[in-house]
């Protein structure tokens, strides 16, 4: 016999999603134009994974640029901070002042030549400044307007700024996490912010296809509490049917079990063994194979019942004590449960795995040279992302938008510089260009900053 | 400075729901047809379930013995037969059983396929390909086919032929939200055993690769229209959770790759920037953010601590890292003097003539359960199930002036549609239906 029919199947898999392949396929939103007023990060991200799939992003910063995101990480490497580096992904950067005649007049040429515009600026601004939905929507009636913030401009709590932080407190997802008894506990990382950029992502292409449907254009918003309450899976209608509170159980998974994560003899590991197969599995690697037949244990619902998968949790715990995450995944690979290793960044960095898959990705910046990203967790087999540079300096893609995108003449675009309604790094102040604003100090040397 | 009265009438008139979803297109996925065939796995079915709620046809595909996630449940509870989480995570879906391992299920199925835009699948890597209804085989029946693929450990790449299961828990524990997440060992009052790495207390993982995937399709649906060609998606739970994690593969790098530079847990302190924390307020816990150094001095003056200012006077580096809990401990003592609401109310009044403080209650589940505000915009809606009766869900999607995000039911029973959606796609009788239950088929 020749290749066996799995074999074949990851050859073929190998092949339909080779990463070296990425940057020269199509991308799957070539052609969209989107506008990004963004600031911070559940902002910038949204358009980021629009790029990162083909869309033309143009960011549009103001006098003081990403104030409040490019100085703010404490980690640069050549004037990069390396949290804007990373929520800023394939985008155009440009200094526009769009609450100046001249720039708002650039900003809505520059609008009507686009598909969507993504903002998250405090709500009242863009209206403020007479660049608001209603006002767009005269000029480019097809446009995509989506806004990310708190709770956007409608509803009690219109208005009320917000972090992810305060999303995962106001969410109530802070409250059910942790162990009982304990203070609420937060994501220490930016879910709120990561995880509704991508309900924006997700919301500017559904507009997409509204437009494409009826011919309009729509406005649209997520905020961080609203799209959080979604990710509490089944606590709403646990509490409308029980009328108690979610519970908070720790390390343990009381509705998908059993499964838990435990500290083992060298790290934390997660172990879970859902399915008949996989629980007969666990009950043989723990050398208690009757178990798998006790009446307790029999199907999925006996085995989620609080006694019987306290006393099981108990077991697993009391089983991998002793022994190393190692030799646990090597137990579960042959007995086909699950187990993983609670992994920290060191860990995900020495993963051949997720390097081979482009998520601990090295971006070849062709301003900063090697960044380390983390990848879109999305393999599309005929059209994949590509990253082509991480966040820029300030207005360094400022001539060239206003140039080759609005179709300004080389006098109009000094003019604008001159009345500082297009800025760049060399406007702020020294302290703050190395802050995340100017390219490396080595392009100063080259001579490169008289080239851009 | 407040949003203008003005504006929020403008827009409150603008995505009235009701208005938004009486207007022609606010479904604008109407048109696409999706089968589901997600097996344990919910963050397949948060992926058809995501894209029914903006229009789609979605078709759950399940075994005549069912999808085990139908018992998914806070300690196996059960409501007409189901689980809590499989009710949630099966919204505005046609179920209808398939036996795929026989000759005569696989026929129909690539029937049905080719009547279809999207196949969901939540399979080991292989198993579908090895049935002969893998990617591989049904875009030759189908060439605009978008065939999603999920698992933890993908469909490609040096771990994707491994035997290990994979469910949301340890998608969580590789992704670092569990490594990043937890109580510092030694703050008093917490327990030893609560002293460690903490996994996010619901499905996350889960969650975001129904929305990964959900994108996905559109993107290669989007694509399809100019091409008219299909393509194959694979999403990993673990690598969409693993989105979730900040900057931390950036520091690591920037930090010269030093083990000082691992991303470490913090409790309730954001150690890259200060104040953006939970403090201990006289009756509960409070959101702070006050991080630009505006905003900080903004907090300082706000309290009548000035001399906070000097101590820390700028983000960089006084502020940082190693301070991080420095200016915690601080802060915490001035928290603890009034109530969350005094706090709330005082920083909101401060914020109209001041940089801006940022203050909100860390809430109990059941607190936003019965917040009013909630229900107002549909973030929480109170529904009346055909079967489940009065329920409470999220949509969290985002709100439109134009798509209406519609929610037509929750899960149904095993089977529930194989009578009208055999009819429909294949004109099946109920004759030939019997039949083919009589068989196993269905």
């Amino acid at each position: 016999m020749g290749v066996s029919m799995s074999e074949e199947f990851y050859k073929y898999m190998e092949k339909i999603f080779d990463p070296s392949e990425a940057p020269r396929k199509p991308k799957p939103l070539e052609g969209i134009r989107v506008v990004d007023v963004t600031m911070i990060i559940l902002g910038p991200m949204s358009p980021s994974i629009l790029g990162s799939l083909g869309a033309e992003v143009i960011k549009v910063e103001g006098p003081r640029g990403d104030w409040a995101w490019r100085p703010i990480v404490p980690s640069y490497k050549d004037n990069l901070n390396s949290g804007f580096a990373v929520d800023n992904l394939n985008k155009y950067h440009i200094s526009l002042d769009i609450r100046h005649p001249k720039g708002k007049e650039v900003f809505q040429r520059l609008v009507a030549k686009s598909d969507a515009l993504v903002e998250n600026l405090t709500p009242e601004n863009m209206d403020l400044w007479g660049v608001g939905y209603k006002d767009l929507i005269q000029i480019n009636p097809g446009l995509i307007y989506f806004w990310h913030g708190g709770w956007g401009r409608w509803g009690r709590y219109a208005g009320i700024p917000s972090y992810d932080a305060l999303g995962q407190a106001h969410s109530g997802l802070a409250g059910i996490t942790g162990f009982p008894g304990c203070p609420p506990l937060r994501a220490l990382d930016w879910i709120g912010d990561y995880f509704g950029a991508l309900s924006g992502a997700f919301g500017v292409i559904v507009g997409l296809f509204y437009r494409e449907k009826t011919g309009r254009g729509c406005y649209g918003e997520i905020g961080h509490p609203e799209n959080l309450t979604r990710y509490m899976d089944w606590t709403w209608i646990y509490i409308s049917l029980t009328g108690e509170d979610r519970p908070k159980t720790g390390n343990v998974d009381i509705a998908c079990g059993p499964a838990a994560i435990f500290p083992c003899k060298d790290a934390m590991v997660a172990i879970a063994a859902v399915l008949d197969d996989e629980f007969k599995g666990l009950c043989e690697a723990m050398g208690k194979p009757q178990l798998a037949n006790d009446p307790r244990f029999k199907d999925i619902p006996s085995r989620l019942k609080k006694e019987n998968l306290e006393e099981i949790i108990r077991m697993m715990s009391e089983w991998v004590k002793d022994k190393t995450v190692n030799e646990l995944e090597q137990i579960a690979e042959k007995h086909g449960f699950a187990c993983a290793k609670v992994m920290n960044v060191k860990d995900q960095y020495e993963s051949e795995h997720l390097r081979y898959r482009r998520q601990w990705l090295i971006v070849n910046d062709p301003v900063y040279g090697e960044v380390h990203v983390r990848g879109m967790p999305l393999h599309m087999s005929e059209t994949p992302w590509h990253v082509r540079w991480v966040g820029r300096p300030y207005g360094i893609d400022t001539e060239f938008v206003l140039r080759h995108i609005v179709g300004l003449s080389t006098e109009e675009i000094e003019e604008l510089k001159k009345e500082k309604v297009c800025k760049d790094w060399r406007d702020m102040p020294e302290q703050l260009q190395k802050m995340g604003y100017a390219p490396p100090d080595y392009w100063k040397e080259e001579g490169k900053w008289l080239r851009t | 400075m407040a949003l203008p009265p003005d504006v929020i009438q403008y827009y409150t008139e603008l995505c009235k729901p009701e208005k938004v979803m009486a207007q022609p297109g606010a479904q604008p996925l109407e048109d696409f047809k999706i089968l589901d065939l997600s097996y344990a796995n919910l963050g397949g079915s948060y992926i058809g379930t995501l894209l029914a709620e903006f229009g789609a046809e979605c078709v759950k595909v399940e075994p005549p013995s069912g999808d085990p996630a139908r018992y998914f449940s806070p300690y196996g509870m059960l409501h007409n037969g189901m689980g809590l989480g499989f009710i949630d995570a099966n919204r505005n879906k046609f179920f209808i059983t398939l036996n795929l391992e026989t000759e005569k299920g696989r026929e129909i199925f690539k029937e049905m396929v080719k009547k279809v835009d999207v196949v969901i699948e939540t399979f080991k890597p292989g198993y579908m390909d090895s049935l002969g209804i893998g990617y591989r085989q049904l875009k030759e029946i189908n060439p605009g086919l978008v065939y999603v693929a999920v698992s933890n450990y993908g469909q490609y790449g040096p771990l994707a032929k491994t035997n290990r299961s994979g469910y949301d828990i340890d998608a969580q524990a590789m992704s670092g939200l569990v490594y990043h997440t937890g109580e510092v060992p030694g703050t008093p009052g917490i327990p030893e055993e609560a002293q460690v790495p903490t996994r996010m207390g619901s499905w996350v993982a889960w969650m975001s690769c129904g929305y990964w995937g959900a994108l996905g399709v559109l993107a290669a649906l989007w694509w399809r229209r100019k091409t008219g060609k299909g393509q194959m998606i694979d999403v990993s739970p673990w690598e969409t959770a693993y989105y979730g994690t900040d900057t931390a593969q950036t520091v690591y790098q920037f930090e010269g790759f030093k083990d000082e530079a691992i991303r470490e847990r913090a409790g309730p302190v954001e150690p890259l920037a200060q104040i953006y924390a939970y403090f201990p307020a006289k009756d509960g816990w409070l959101f702070i953010g006050a991080f630009a150094d505006a905003s900080f001095n903004s907090f300082c003056d706000m309290v009548g601590r000035a001399d906070l200012k000097e101590k820390y006077p700028t983000l960089r580096p006084y502020r940082v890292f190693e301070n991080a809990f420095k200016v915690y401990d601080d802060i915490k003592e001035i928290t603890k003097e009034k109530t969350i609401d005094e706090w709330v109310k005082m920083s909101l009044e401060w914020s109209k003539t001041h940089p801006s403080v940022v203050m909100a209650p860390v809430r109990r589940a059941i607190e936003v359960y019965n917040d009013e505000g909630y229900y107002e915009t549909q973030t929480l809606v109170r529904f009346k199930d055909p079967i489940h009766g009065d329920i409470v869900i999220s949509k969290g999607c985002p709100k439109y002036c134009g798509p209406y995000q519609i929610i037509k039911w929750l899960a149904r029973p095993l089977g529930a549609d194989n009578e009208f959606i055999y009819l429909k796609y294949l004109g099946y009788t109920r004759d030939e239906l019997e039949k083919l239950k009589a068989e196993g088929v269905i």
